[in-house]
């Protein structure tokens, strides 16, 4: 349910990068092998490469995946350390809660 | 969908849940927070006090009310990770805390929703949270996870 706010700045947010389920899967095969071509990242899926494109232009927006050129090649890798702060963002959170919700239920359950 | 949802059976009727969550003098034992008002109102702009022991123990923060539904929903805005900086926040994007109350089979089922991060920037995230070195599979699967069902 990303808001869909007129395109005012180039860059993305991080996390609205992150909230799109095929960028997501872009990051995730980035996490998993070295540099990819927008050609190995399209293949065996269902997204074209203009698609893909497209997303990496997002991503990197976001500041989450750089391309360098490797010969005629553009070759994308993950930056992780902003995937790691979105990460630890939410984690932190997360947890936040589930301690204040872990409270909540002590005082209830035990007529505090 | 960018946002954290959170689950928790509470063995108790429905009244006495959202008693506890909405009631200002019960809310605060459990968050941990002190304040000088008697009432939680929607559109009120709260003032709470932390009275966790810890880095932010006295700190202040503050909680806009948005909606209070009767045993069914209670919502607010705030700016999340707040206690833990020193920084102006008042232009910073806020994000939405709602919870939500249903009857379960042994109790009530309390959803706390907390969202619209995507309004946040990556400069505050780098500023709010350091880095941390663990294994990088691990914190993939974990964002998978929190970004898991997300259409």
């Amino acid at each position: 349910m990303a808001r869909s706010k007129p395109p005012t700045r180039t860059s993305a947010t991080l996390f609205a990068a992150l909230g799109d389920e095929t960028r997501l899967r872009i990051v995730q095969r980035l996490a998993r092998s070295a540099p990819a071509s927008i050609t190995e990242l399209a293949a065996g899926g269902e997204i074209t490469r203009q698609a893909v494109t497209k997303h990496l232009h997002v991503l990197a927006g976001a500041g989450l995946v750089h391309g360098a050129r490797l010969g005629r090649e553009q070759r994308w890798s993950l930056d992780r350390k902003q995937v790691e702060q979105a990460r630890t963002f939410l984690e932190g959170i997360s947890q936040r809660w589930d301690d204040a919700l872990a409270r909540l239920k002590t005082m209830v359950e035990e007529g505090g | 969908m960018n946002q954290i949802e959170r689950k928790t059976l509470i063995v108790a009727p429905r009244p006495r849940v959202w008693q506890a969550i909405t009631d200002i003098r019960q809310f605060c034992k459990w968050f941990s927070t002190e304040t000088d008002e008697t009432a939680f109102r929607p559109g009120a702009h709260v003032r709470l006090i932390s009275t966790h022991p810890g880095p932010y123990y006295k700190m202040e923060f503050f909680v806009d009310i948005v909606e209070i539904l009767p045993e069914t929903t209670f919502s607010w805005r705030w700016h999340p990770a707040n206690l833990i900086t020193d920084e102006d926040l008042s232009r910073e994007p806020t994000t939405l805390v709602v919870f939500a109350l249903e009857d379960a089979e042994r109790g009530t089922l309390v959803t706390v929703t907390e969202s619209g991060f995507e309004q946040l920037f990556p400069s505050r995230i780098t500023k709010v949270f350091g880095m941390n070195e663990a294994g990088w599979k691990h914190q993939m699967e974990a964002l998978e996870r929190y970004f898991s069902g997300a259409k």
